[in-house]
């Protein structure tokens, strides 16, 4: 940090007098349009305006200087969209946690959710989010390892150029129409097999866990694919067969690219929400008899948000209770997207020292 | 990401092993072919690898052109050549190590043992239990230097270790112990590591890490071993050890090593194959032979640095 | 040598055993599918075949696949057979065995035996030895008979008849009812999966190359699964929907015959049809672009004739009108595809002599005049006319006589051996491409004024060439067909304002990051956020919109406050896409361009931003393909009507004020300060408005959702690898 700020002290130094003047006046306005715009300023506009003007002039007589300064805004863009969605996910939920504090969370107190009687109690929502997530990630895990399997390894190169084409589409499906099949189709199958009410978490998670198969076989397959050609050949030069070799040597080697993949898919399913809403019957309470009854239906923390924007209104608890759901999410998601990353980049790296 | 990975590394490799082109070849074509006395040479015995009509294409890439050559057994053979002149191709061959390469094509036979390897049917498993090799760069895998040593035998059956002998009574910690140490003492990296036999293989040197993966070929007990440059990529002293291993490896097994040092080849092997640009192979016989009296006027000049 | 020396080398062909395990994979394929098919009610276990129910001749086949199991352990073990089996089958097999019998023997004993919990007790000893005994014994004894003993008790257990296609199992934990008519299907496909495994294992005789052998049936077969699941599914959305889309659509015959003619220009300019001289996968995509261009051939002499005999051809509720006048807009999209394609080969042309100069001044003259008439069309809005004379038509048509007449004097000089080319004739891509330019400018100026140009049978229509009333009627409105026309334009909208926040950000971004950002604090921290954009959930992204855009741009859902939330999430996806491409730019180019004294930015601007714009690009198209399909946040930022009744004016909703007070400038629309709807949204409002009669709406709505999300989806992904293949060659 100090370094760098050294760095701009040092360049701001080198700057002749115009150039100073304005870089220094396009980063206040546009800091000034970003305040205003926070505050509800009616100057916000007219602060734009002024850094349109002075960008548009730096554009023009230090255009090599503005690009630079500019760029740099947008890459502050980035850190700053997920500054403000944290921060105003968090005030936001700020009235629900000072009303029922841990309680909103706690297990084994009441459970119950009525906003009409003051009771806000999160964990049905988050008690469903884990069963449908435990079903899909059932399903998506050892499929989707599978599939990077034979993809990075197994299959001949005709097959590959279909197969990996195919689940890259299989991403692409919309998830309201995993929803709209879900809901029309399996939601009244499912019922009737199993003389269950229609939204049954396991169908769910099913549908879930199809959805996020495609996110698991890519990370896993660029995992795979990592490991070096040459460590293949030296175990196969041996008698070894190629299944062994994937066992004893390309599995481990890229275990922590794969395990991050499975994170990344635990963190689409928690995170997956129209197939859900759509498919759940929104009942906020625990599955009964038994609390691992995944033919019963509840209600998880996307579901939760999705389908009760439309009764609220700002300022209320409700209201708080759905950002504090989303909170939830963002730690939970977020922080599992992010973890994973750091690990993949860390076998990335430690495969390039291995060379 | 990953697609364009698996497309450098096959044109890695095409690139170096592949034949640059193929216009320059004709002139000297006729010149071997008339005076090709060296196709006369013999040996006692029975030959090991006994290689015929051999061709190979990568795509459209005439790679190898009609090579036929015998192998002694228990001898270094060495193909030396200058760079793209297809012996590191001719050395995957004769494992089918090839066959890994998507683009490669291969025609003709390669009889091991009078068994032609390229029958329908081959146990490619087998075939490569009993033709171990060697590659350029040290290719240890993440594991403690044990475990790659026991690597092979343990994925064959060889040697139980592991849960199952365990809970059966069956594990053969000394039988395992015994084989490590047989096969580090042999490839002369046994002091090196005596003691430090968990530690993870990636932390020894270059020239360490190569003599780990002759031993890990050791292991499997082979019969023939192949070594594509093997001490391209160390410094002198690994070499020299490398070197001496070599030769004292050839008094139980056969071994073919691709090198583009002359004087290693010289040093250490009992045969020399010449392979020059285009995928030919101009010149085989004793190494003496090859390299004080050379039959064809392109090896005297590749050898006397005239050109190469 | 000896022979088994030899023997072990190479495989000496298929020997009965080895055809028998394969017969036992195929009986537990066959089995499988069978199975699969009863779940999905394509095979009733109620049926017959001939008069044997279905349900017997199931469980015959399960006692039947357990026995050929059984027998290929027994065979290898002490038939005499020679294989070449490990001494033990492997943990894995063992714990898969010990699972198996334990939750067989639990269930036995809690349910059938009525022993409850303890039942569960008694079973872990069962589970515990059938595995001890599985890994104990040899390979070939340890693969198939533990399989073998299962597969056939659940034989035994279908034929005795215990359980029955109408058995029920009532678990109480569950309170759910289990039927026969799954838990005999899901046993089957078990026994399959046992079976199927054991015998390719058997059929390369045990041993490593047998587990091999069998571990990659299986992967094959989750691969093959999945695959048949994509495939179904969009099977499925297609059947049910087609009909629903399709309906009542009506096009003119000339209009069919310009798009499809382009499309055989385009087939054949870009796609290989060849199979002949190529190979693998492509082959395949050779044959099927040929297959595709002989369809096309011959539906558009079909369609000739249709126009030959005057007499419109309608089916699956499609109707086709022998109208040879072509719709302005089609031509406008045809046209500009055309010059795209043609300013690929139009090679500059320059004149070598006086004439040729003259014509090519004329050329460009004419094409000017056009240009410039229809720059006043376009800003007045309306048909410009002397003396009653429109001026766009005559001079459009004027250039185009002359283009086209060049071009036939061009083709007819290079046909003949006798008569030379003149030197004053323009090249015939140039030719084209001014023919094109007034072909394009007719039909703006049809456009645009609403009056048609017909010159006897050719011309071309502002209107009624294409009616399809499922894209172009709004969704509710008095006596029409549904549509989704007021979706589509949201759509449109949404994505279009996305991309304009979205990716200048995400490209500027990038540039920083690869060309002048050092490794520091900062780029880890940019580096992290990005990935944590890249994961949020969508309804999170959702939520802040709520509660910080919607408040500052009128207090209510928008398409404005859509587009910016879009945005944000498009923002990491092109972030991270472009940051890929930059980074592949390499660094010899940029040295290179330093080399000779070219500035950074300079270097930036003409260098890496146009070598990485493809990679840019590719990543943008997979972006809108995933937002253009995302619902949750619009739920909360756009929550507009569920059936709109007309489409949001965007376009003419622009309005600027001059004021005193800040700011001064006012620039307001408020079309996009509304709520509204989009293709995605529309189906959700499908949903929640109880489906019922609207079903069919919904599967039509979910086919042209599907189809434009695939759409973007297979254009990404054919752009990064023709883009890919370019660069490996």
């Amino acid at each position: 940090m100090r370094r760098q700020a050294i760095a701009v002290i040092r360049t701001a130094a080198d700057l002749d007098r115009p150039s100073f003047f304005l870089v220094t006046a396009q980063i206040l306005l546009i800091t000034g349009t970003f305040a205003g715009f926070l505050l509800q300023s009616g100057w916000t506009v007219t602060l734009l305006y002024g850094f349109l003007l002075v960008a548009g002039i730096g554009w023009v007589t230090r255009q090599a200087l503005t690009a630079k300064v500019v760029t740099f805004l947008m890459t502050a863009t980035t850190l700053l969209t997920l500054g403000l969605i944290a921060a105003f996910l968090v005030l936001e939920s700020m009235p629900v946690f000072r009303h029922a504090g841990l309680g909103l969370v706690w297990p084994f107190g009441s459970t119950e959710w009525s906003s009409s009687q003051g009771q806000f109690s999160l964990v049905p929502m988050i008690w469903g989010t884990a069963l449908t997530t435990a079903v899909a990630i059932l399903v998506a895990a050892p499929f989707g390892v599978a599939g990077a399997l034979f993809i990075s390894d197994i299959a001949p190169d005709w097959l590959r150029e279909i197969v990996k084409p195919a689940v890259e589409l299989l991403a692409g499906i919309p998830s309201i129409v995993y929803g709209f099949i879900g809901f029309t189709v399996i939601n009244p199958y499912v019922g009737d097999l199993f003389s269950v009410n229609p939204g049954a978490l396991a169908a769910i998670g099913l549908v879930i866990g199809f959805m996020a198969l495609p996110t698991v076989v890519s990370v896993a397959e660029d995992a795979l694919s990592a490991v070096p050609e040459s460590m293949k050949d030296g175990s196969v030069a041996m008698g070894v067969t190629d299944w062994q070799t994937m066992k004893s040597v390309s599995v481990p080697t890229a275990f922590s690219g794969i395990s991050a993949g499975v994170l990344l898919g635990i963190g689409r399913a928690i995170g997956e929400t129209m197939a859900a809403t759509v498919m759940i019957s929104h009942s906020r309470r625990l599955p009964e008899p038994e609390l691992y009854n995944v033919f019963d239906s509840t209600e998880t923390l996307t579901t939760f948000i999705a389908a009760s924007y439309g009764h609220v209104t700002p300022g209320e608890l409700f209201w708080s209770a759905l950002f504090a759901a989303g909170v939830f999410l963002m730690v939970i998601v977020t922080g599992l997207g992010i973890v994973s990353q750091l690990i993949e980049r860390r076998m990335h790296r430690k495969l390039r020292e291995g060379q | 990401m990953t697609e364009s990975s698996m497309n450098t590394t096959t044109a890695d490799r095409t690139e170096s092993d592949g034949a640059t082109s193929s216009t320059e070849t004709t002139t000297g074509e006729s010149d071997e072919r008339t005076n090709a006395a060296w196709r006369e040479y013999s040996f006692a015995g029975d030959p090991v690898l006994s290689v015929a009509d051999l061709n190979v294409w990568y795509d459209d890439d005439h790679a190898l052109k009609d090579i036929s050559i015998d192998i002694p057994e228990k001898s270094v053979t060495a193909l030396i050549g200058p760079s793209g002149c297809g012996k590191s191709t001719f050395l995957r061959c004769l494992n089918r190590m090839n066959d890994r390469i998507k683009s490669c094509r291969v025609e003709g036979s390669v009889a091991f043992n009078g068994q032609d390897i390229y029958a329908d049917g081959t146990n490619l498993v087998e075939l490569r239990k009993r033709i171990g090799m060697v590659f350029q760069h040290p290719n240890p895998f993440p594991k403690s230097i044990r475990d790659n040593v026991a690597y092979a035998p343990r994925k064959h059956g060889d040697l139980d270790r592991g849960l199952v002998p365990r809970l059966l009574g069956r594990e053969e910690t000394e039988k395992e112990n015994e084989l490590v140490e047989r096969c580090l003492r042999d490839a002369a990296l046994w002091s090196e590591v005596e003691g430090r036999l968990d530690d993870n293989a990636l932390g020894l040197s270059g020239g360490q890490q190569q003599r780990l993966c002759i031993a890990r070929c050791l292991a499997v007990d082979p019969e023939i071993i192949l070594m594509d440059e093997p001490a391209s990529a160390l410094d002198p002293i690994a070499t020299a050890k490398i070197e001496d291993l070599i030769e004292d490896l050839a008094e139980e097994y056969t071994v073919v090593i691709v090198t583009h040092n002359m004087q290693q080849a010289a040093r250490i092997s009992d045969q020399t194959a010449v392979f020059l640009t285009g995928g030919e192979l101009v010149e085989y016989g004793d190494t003496d032979q090859v390299f004080e009296n050379p039959r064809s006027q392109r090896v005297e000049d590749y050898i006397t640095g005239k050109f190469g | 040598m000896s022979d088994a020396y030899h023997s072990q080398l190479v495989n000496d062909g298929g020997t009965t055993y080895e055809r028998f395990a394969m017969a036992v994979v195929a009986g537990a394929f066959a089995a499988f599918v069978l199975a699969a098919g009863t779940l999905f009610g394509w095979v009733s276990l109620g049926g017959h075949v001939g008069n044997v129910p279905v349900a017997n001749v199931v469980a015959v086949g399960v006692l039947a696949l357990g026995a050929g199991t059984g027998t290929l352990g027994v065979l290898s073990r002490w038939g005499g057979v020679r294989t070449t089996p490990d001494r033990s089958p492997g943990l894995g097999v063992g714990i898969v065995q010990t699972g198996l019998w334990l939750v067989t023997a639990g269930l036995i004993a809690s349910h059938t035996l009525g022993l409850g919990g303890v039942g569960w007790l008694v079973a872990v000893p069962v589970g515990v030895f059938v595995g001890y005994l599985t890994i104990g014994t040899r390979e070939d004894v340890g693969a198939t008979l533990p399989a073998a003993a299962f597969i056939c008790l659940v034989g035994a257990v279908l034929v005795t008849g215990l359980i029955t296609p109408a058995w029920t199992w009532e678990p109480e934990a569950f309170d759910a009812t289990i039927p026969g008519t799954i838990v005999i299907p899901l046993l089957t496909m078990l026994s399959g999966l046992l079976a199927g495994w054991a015998g390719a294992s058997a059929s390369e005789r045990f041993g490593t190359r047998g587990r091999q052998n069998g571990a990659f049936l299986l992967i094959a077969l989750v691969v093959l699964l999945v695959l048949s699941v994509l495939v179904f599914l969009l099977v499925f959305v297609f059947e049910r929907g087609i009909a629903v889309v399709l309906e009542n659509l009506t096009v003119g015959a000339g209009t069919v015959l310009l798009l499809l003619g382009t499309a055989l220009v385009l087939l054949v300019k870009f796609g290989n049809v060849r199979p002949a001289t190529s190979d693998s996968t492509d082959k395949i995509a050779a044959f099927v672009n040929l297959a595709g261009a002989i369809v096309i051939a011959l539906v558009g002499s079909v369609l000739a004739y249709t126009i030959g005999v005057n007499r419109a051809i309608s089916g699956y509720a499609v109707t086709i009108e022998p109208i040879t006048a072509i719709g302005a807009i089609p031509g406008l999209v045809v046209g500009i595809v055309l010059v795209g394609v043609l300013r690929q080969s139009d090679a500059t042309w320059v004149p070598a002599t006086e004439a040729g100069r003259r014509v090519s001044q004329g050329l460009r003259l004419g094409t000017g005049l056009l240009a410039g008439a229809l720059f006043l069309e376009v800003v007045t809005w309306s048909e410009l006319a002397v003396a009653g004379v429109a001026i766009v038509p005559t001079l459009a048509i004027a250039v185009g006589v002359i283009a086209v007449g060049l071009l036939l004097v061009n083709r007819v000089a290079s046909l003949s051996d006798t008569l030379t080319s003149p030197t004053w004739l323009p090249p015939l891509s140039r030719t084209a491409t001014v023919a094109l330019w007034a072909f394009l400018g007719l039909c703006l100026h049809v456009a645009i004024t609403g009056y048609p140009v017909v010159l006897g049978p050719v011309g071309i229509l502002a209107s009624g060439s294409v009616d399809w009333p499922f894209v172009m009627n709004p969704s509710q409105g008095l006596g029409i067909q549904k549509g989704v026309m007021p979706a589509m334009l949201g759509t449109i909208w949404i994505v279009l304002g996305a991309v304009a926040f979205a990716v200048p950000l995400a490209v500027g971004a990038a540039v920083y990051l690869t060309e002048y950002a050092e490794d520091s604090a900062f780029t880890r921290a940019v580096d992290v956020a990005t990935n944590g954009l890249w994961s949020t959930p969508s309804i999170v992204f959702g939520l802040f919109g709520l509660a910080f855009l919607v408040p500052r741009f009128g207090g209510n859902p928008s398409i404005f406050a859509a587009q910016l939330v879009l945005g944000f999430m498009l923002l990491p996806l092109v972030l991270i896409t472009s940051r890929e491409a930059m980074k592949s730019v390499p660094d010899e180019y940029r040295d290179a361009s330093a080399a000779l004294g070219v500035s950074k930015w300079d270097t930036i601007r003409s260098v890496v931003i146009p070598a990485a714009m493809p990679g840019v690009i590719t990543g943008v198209i997979l972006g809108v393909g995933r937002i253009a399909g995302e619902t949750a946040p619009l739920l909360l930022v756009l929550n507009g009507p569920n059936f709109p009744n007309s489409a949001p004016g965007v376009i003419s909703g622009f309005t600027v004020d001059f004021g005193l007070q800040p700011p001064f400038v006012h620039v307001s629309n408020p079309a996009l300060l509304e709520r509204a709807s989009a293709l995605p949204y529309q189906l959700y409002a499908i949903i929640t408005a109880g489906v019922g009669a609207e079903e069919s709406f919904g599967w039509g709505t979910t086919l042209v959702l599907l189809g434009v999300v695939l759409a973007f989806f297979a254009m990404g992904i054919a752009s990064r690898r023709y883009f890919r293949r370019k660069l490996h060659q």
